[in-house]
């Protein structure tokens, strides 16, 4: 018997409730589908931020400690020069790495001369966060370069955040007094240049960040070393097994460093990121009981209009495991086609919301990005292939109690 | 086969139904044999145990009290597949609302019962278009059964019934649904199966004129056989020694 073909006929057979079925199994694949592709896309755009805007790069690397002990003792946690050299020797002769850079942050008070606020700074060189700013971040490498503000022939260039410069009134052109102090404790100062103002995507720093020059802050900061090693890396996709074996190489090099990846850096990105998960396994789940009560109820009712025909099949020696089967086929072919129809909906709506431009905020960013959906298989194949279990689950709970019952029961049915 | 060997025996056979909370005695103390090659017709008024009696030989019920037995065979013994799979290949039933199975057409109603044994496609299309043509619906074998008259409908059944070689066909008011002419065909159809394919046939009925073309009447009336002409009864002596 081919429960395929027989399966297919029935679903045919009530055309109107199949296609009313199928329509909702549809219906909550493509709200399942927008949802994930849109936060796919808000991962996307924080993976960016952090990536690029934060310039975290793939990989941070300092000296072992120095996240929990680098404020109180910051000198005992900087590389000297011969270090610093050393290690970004070493990362960019690994094969695996793209960039290596030194940074330094400071932190102090920002003065216009008549009012002043906090500020940290990351200090970056120039031009090597040139070729940050080109990293791939999923196919985006067209950006606004902003570190083309810090150059590096002129080390007091500064680029600030565009809500530090509305709260002490300055704009491009005008000069900043930065208080800090060294890395023994001495209190230190240097008047920098504004040649940018923008926005840094992130509301929690636009309104104290200073991206200013590496060798300025070495200066202030009083070294000739660094306290971090950012690196960007030439596959992103291996970047656990880079960061093993970056590791590896630093401390068969006598280094005692410790890493970490940028979303494990990023304030942001983890928490956001949970957040919307959470959000989302919670309406897949919701979807997921709607669609299985949907087609239990259709099921059901296939059941009980086919009660006679069931007594009929088994009188003719279909054994009740082959009643299951042929209704677990009929509701795993419905859920399939649901799927397979909602995958060209959201396709066609990926590319109407492309074409259209639209744009939007992200949570915890202040820029806008386009309202995209990202289509990835590990957000699809999970709910297709959730969405077919509940279409079987519903059909085996439909059809097992009919399955059990008396083939005599089961004919003296009148429909 | 011949046509003297015992096929089925009912011993001593009960069948008790409950209706909410009252006992309704279906069929008391049934006892007789059914003989390889019989065509045999069950009689007797509405509510006299005819359906039930059928119920129990076809197998897709089971007594109260009492034991059938298929030649050696005690049903009670066997599990619901085993049952299933026995009813498959040894019994026929044909429906008195023929029960076809509306998504498929003729030929495939007839074919039905060979795919469920694993015969292939091909094959079983083959045989039940060959059986089709001999019960005289060789024009209508891609018809689906909306499209078949209530005569052709029972034909149908009846093939589908035959299509597995059984040794007995179990027809539970098989002309009730048809005008006296279609059911005479249908009966004379059945006879014409029986003396040529050697096939057993019993059959219920309360239309005189379709047990007077019959060589073996049972007749029953509120659950006991109460007249048996050419029929093997069982006496008393007979049952408690089997």
């Amino acid at each position: 018997m081919n429960y395929l073909d027989f399966a297919i006929r029935n679903i045919r057979r009530h055309k109107k409730r199949s296609l009313v079925t199928i329509f909702t199994i549809c219906l909550g694949f493509t709200a399942l589908g927008i949802m994930g592709g849109i936060l796919n896309n808000i991962f996307s755009r924080l993976k960016e931020q952090s990536i690029i805007t934060e310039k975290l790069g793939h990989i941070t690397f300092a000296k072992e400690g120095f996240y929990e002990n680098g404020k109180l003792h910051p000198e005992e946690y900087l590389w000297n020069e011969k270090e610093m050299k050393s290690i970004i020797s070493i990362l960019e002769n690994s094969g695996d790495v793209e960039l290596a850079t030194p940074r330094l942050s400071l932190f102090g008070i920002a003065s216009n001369g008549e009012a002043s606020t906090i500020f940290i700074t990351e200090a970056i060189v120039p031009e090597d966060d040139h070729v940050l700013i080109k990293t791939n971040v999923d196919g985006r490498t067209d950006r606004e370069d902003i570190s083309l503000a810090v150059a590096k022939d002129k080390n007091s260039d500064v680029a600030i955040g565009s809500e530090l410069s509305s709260s002490l009134k300055l704009k491009e052109g005008d000069y900043l007094t930065l208080l800090t102090t060294t890395k023994d404790g001495i209190a230190n100062a240097a008047d920098v240049d504004i040649k940018k103002v923008y926005n840094t995507g992130n509301p929690a720093n636009n309104d104290k960040y200073v991206l200013s020059n590496f060798y300025m802050a070495q200066e202030l900061y009083d070294t000739k070393g660094a306290e971090r090693i950012v690196v960007t890396l030439k596959e992103p996709k291996n970047i656990g097994e880079a960061q093993v074996k970056l590791n590896s190489l630093l401390k068969a090099a006598g280094y005692k460093v410790e890493s970490k990846t940028w979303d494990k850096l990023s304030l942001t990105f983890g928490k956001v990121k949970t957040m919307f998960e959470v959000i989302f396994r919670v309406l897949t789940m919701i979807i997921t009981v709607i669609v299985l009560l949907t087609l239990l109820n259709t099921m059901q009712m296939a059941v009980t209009e086919r009660t006679r025909e069931i007594g009929t099949i088994r009188a003719i020696g279909v054994l009740r495991k082959n009643i299951i089967k042929l209704f677990c086929a009929e509701g795993i072919i419905m859920g399939i086609i649901g799927c397979l129809l909602a995958l060209p909906i959201l396709f066609l709506i990926a590319f109407i919301l492309k074409t259209l431009n639209v744009t939007f905020i992200p949570p915890v960013a202040s820029t806008e990005v386009p309202i995209a959906l990202i289509l990835k298989p590990s957000k699809i194949v999970p709910v297709f292939v959730l969405f077919v279990v509940a279409s079987l689950v519903s059909a085996f709970l439909a059809s097992r109690k009919i399955a059990k019952q008396k083939v005599v029961i089961s004919l003296s049915r009148t429909n | 086969m011949s046509k003297s060997s015992t096929l089925i025996e009912l011993n001593s056979v009960y069948k008790t139904y409950f209706l909410g909370t009252q006992k309704v005695k279906a069929l008391k103390n049934i006892n007789f044999s059914i003989m390889h090659g019989d065509f045999i017709a069950i009689a007797g008024p509405s509510g006299s145990g005819k359906s039930s009696l059928l119920n129990l030989i076809s197998m897709i019920d089971e007594p109260t009290n009492g034991e059938i037995l298929y030649g050696d065979v005690k049903i009670k013994d066997l599990t619901d597949n085993q049952i299933t799979s026995f009813r498959n290949k040894k019994i026929g039933i044909v429906f008195q609302n023929y029960n076809l199975i509306p998504v498929l057409n003729a030929v495939e109603n007839v074919a039905f019962p060979l795919q469920i044994n694993k015969v292939s496609k091909k094959e079983s299309i083959e045989r039940a278009s060959n059986l089709l043509e001999e019960v005289g619906l060789g024009e209508h074998l891609n018809h689906r059964p909306n499209n078949l008259s209530g005569g052709q409908k029972q034909r149908v059944a009846i093939a589908r019934a035959l299509i597995t070689n059984p040794e007995i066909v179990i027809a539970d008011e098989p002309t009730a649904a048809l005008d006296s002419k279609t059911g005479m065909d249908i009966i004379n159809l059945m006879k014409h199966l029986n003396e040529t394919k050697k096939t057993t046939f019993i059959f219920s009925s309360h239309d005189p004129k379709v047990i007077d073309n019959v060589d073996s009447v049972i007749t029953l009336r509120d659950g006991e056989i109460i007249q048996a002409e050419n029929a093997v009864l069982k006496s008393k002596e007979e049952v408690i020694n089997s």
